[in-house]
């Protein structure tokens, strides 16, 4: 009990800690800065960088998407923020991220644990894998609000029940003291996310969660995120590999290739006017729902291997646009257009022509 | 696409039901044993060089469907015949002649392949077993097998391990294509692959068909790619197939709720952002327990009294287009 107590009195100063970037006179506030973070994973004397020299601010409100093929670094990124990937085999080699005043990887574990779950929260990809299948989906719910001592046991049914009634499952009270095993999987997705919005947290990480689910659960899943989000104004971050996904829900989009971030617009942005090839590349192999069959214009080559760094544009072997300076130049995302940015070297000539 | 005389495959009226093993506190409480009726009667042809789209959601029973036109599964009723010959004949020299024309990709691409054989083992197995080329000639015809998926020959020395994900699909596609089919039932193929590798194969199976005249049936739960693929598509819902059409018809005219809603849902690429209301409430039901009346009764938002009692006939639209509703209007 005593190590509960240290953890809630540590939760409660940090809770009222919001005001940084307070004095900002643009609509657009920053909740999260990303600044030059670098992750290595180390194993048998082989070192992979799953993500590289990667900045990024997101904005108090919105809905930001990350999108990219596996092993972009995506997930990786994602899991940074929390500190959730274990040390070793990951190593954080460089940079800082800002969260409400504090650099969160400067955080001792206690401090980084009252951080998890009531400021930032995140809901896993799979659904059947994120809850434990022998304790009831209530008493998981409030779990965190109870180890906290913030919630009394007697109350926890009770604030279990209205969690999930929050997030759409019938008949809450009946099912409240059920396993996920007798749930389907959109409904377990569901209870992830009561679990995610319990303690009304300022930023939510998404990674991938409609990736496991039919097209129709994937619809009601979306539309209950976009609903809660609204509702309370939280910030979130959607993962997705799935393009159409992040067109649909997103403000603005990252685009990730081999660890880093090669293109950061608004969505409307980067889906009509793509300013890196990859991006572009992606759009053209895509099938659409909504148009005849047409050959697709497939992505030649595969993803590199990020044992071996290179310079250059990691993209550059499968580039169509491909020029020789690419393949040795120090590439860094720049503003190319307003708000748009994009880490190619001839990310110019797209804009003009809209096309290379 | 639908002008052949006579099918090359048709399934007909079939009926795949797997029994739920009774516990002893079953047979103590004297509970009769109930089975889940995977596919529930469905009948289809498929014409010679088509390829026809199996779209559904989990628990549609697209892939138990797909085993089953491979003779896999047992069937409860019904029959299945490829030219003429019923699949479920399962004499040696039967079962042989069938995989000679009929093959599958299955969706796992690493699962599919034995870990412990060298890809070239892989495929070595199969034309040996079927003697498909002289022994000498067999190194040969693994290279042009890899070569016609766009794989280098070295790829045969290497293990499944060694290899991404859209490199062992290929592989599995290569094995498939070593017998010389006519037809291949591909479950989910690309399913598991990232978009830029996805494209890839989605080519080359579109060649594949051309230059080999292949009828495919083509399995996913992924709508657009069905579509970008298939000449006809037949949308499942709990065991049955509910609509078929011409991909146009299916995609442009739905007729059957399901098929609306199921396309309503989809994430479109050319959208904003948008203020969402979810088109279907509710999960698939159970095939333990399969409604009364038509089976979409419990999701769909056109329901009808009529849809709670009484199984809606197969409304005949086009020519080439059938919708299983009461009201397809």
């Amino acid at each position: 009990m005593g190590l509960r107590n240290d953890l809630a009195s540590a939760a409660m100063p940090l809770s009222s800690a919001g005001t940084y970037h307070s004095g900002r006179t643009t609509a657009e506030v920053p909740i999260l800065e990303i600044e030059n973070l670098t992750v290595e994973f180390r194993q048998r004397g082989r070192t992979v960088r799953a993500v590289n020299e990667v900045s990024l601010s997101v904005f108090k409100g919105e809905t930001l998407g990350i999108v990219g093929e596996s092993g972009s670094g995506k997930s990786v990124l994602c899991r940074t923020i929390l500190r959730l990937l274990p040390s070793p085999p990951a190593f954080i080699q460089s940079g800082e991220i800002h969260f409400a005043g504090r650099n969160l990887l400067s955080l001792t574990e206690g401090e980084i644990q009252s951080v998890r779950g009531a400021e930032i929260a995140m809901i896993f990809q799979n659904p059947m894998n994120a809850l434990n299948p022998i304790w009831p989906i209530g008493d998981q719910i409030t779990e965190g609000e109870r180890v906290l001592g913030r919630l009394r046991s007697s109350d926890a049914r009770q604030r279990a029940t209205e969690l999930l009634r929050r997030v759409g499952i019938p008949s809450p009270e009946l099912r409240v003291d059920e396993y996920p095993h007798q749930w389907s999987g959109g409904m377990v997705q569901r209870a992830v996310i009561a679990m995610a919005i319990a303690r009304e947290p300022k930023l939510i990480l998404a990674d991938e969660p409609t990736t496991a689910l039919d097209v129709t659960i994937q619809d009601q899943i979306l539309a209950l995120l976009m609903e809660l989000q609204e509702a309370t104004s939280t910030t979130l971050i959607l993962v997705s590999h799935d393009m159409a996904v992040v067109a649909e829900t997103c403000d603005r989009v990252a685009v990730m290739y081999a660890g880093r971030i090669v293109e950061l617009a608004r969505t409307a942005d980067v889906f009509s006017q793509p300013c890196h090839p990859y991006s572009l590349g992606l759009l053209q192999s895509i099938p659409r729902i909504d148009a005849e069959a047409q050959s697709l214009i497939s992505i030649s080559g595969q993803p590199p291997d990020l044992a071996g760094f290179s310079p250059g544009c990691s993209f550059a072997p499968r580039c169509k646009f491909v020029a020789p300076e690419c393949r040795n130049s120090k590439i860094t995302l720049r503003e190319v257009k307003p708000g748009h940015f994009s880490a190619c070297l001839k990310a110019e000539n797209m804009v003009e022509g809209g096309r290379l | 696409m639908t002008s052949s005389p006579a099918p090359i495959l048709s399934i007909r009226d079939i009926v795949i039901a797997f029994p739920r093993r009774r516990t002893i506190g079953d047979l103590l409480a004297g509970k009769q044993a109930v089975s889940a009726r995977a596919v529930d009667g469905v009948s289809l042809d498929v014409f010679e060089r088509e390829t026809l789209g199996l779209v559904g959601e989990s628990g549609s029973g697209k892939t138990t469907l797909g085993r089953t036109i491979l003779g896999l599964y047992k069937p409860t009723a019904g029959d299945v015949l490829f030219e003429g010959r019923s699949v479920f004949d399962n004499t040696p020299d039967a079962r042989k002649a069938l995989c000679r024309s009929l093959q599958m990709v299955f969706q796992n691409p690493f699962s599919s392949l034995n870990p412990r054989m060298t890809v070239g083992q892989t495929i070595a197995e199969v034309l040996r077993f079927h003697g498909i080329t002289e022994p000498g000639g067999i190194k040969a015809e693994i290279e042009r097998l890899l070569g016609l998926v766009g794989l280098a020959p070295d790829i045969a020395s290497r293990a499944p391990r060694a290899l991404s994900g859209g490199q062992c699909q290929r592989v599995g596609l290569a094995r498939a294509m070593s017998v010389r089919p006519t037809m291949l039932v591909l479950d989910e193929a690309v399913s598991a692959l990232d978009v830029s590798i996805q494209a890839q194969v989605l080519n080359l199976l579109m060649d594949l068909r051309q230059s080999h005249g292949l009828t495919m049936i083509f399995i996913a739960h992924e709508l657009s790619v069905v579509r970008h693929i298939s000449h006809r598509v037949a949308v499942m819902y709990l065991g049955k197939v509910v609509e078929t059409g011409t991909c146009a018809e299916i995609f442009n005219m739905p007729r059957h709720p399901y098929t609306q809603s199921l396309l309503a849902a989809v994430p479109r690429l050319g959208t904003a952002k948008r203020h969402r209301t979810a088109v279907l409430q509710g999960d698939i039901p159970s095939p333990y327990n399969i409604p009364a009346g038509c089976r979409f009764q419990t999701r769909c938002p056109k329901v009808q009294s009529i849809c709670r009692s009484v199984v809606p006939p197969s409304q005949r639209i086009s020519a080439t287009q059938v919708a299983d509703c009461h009201f397809t209007t």
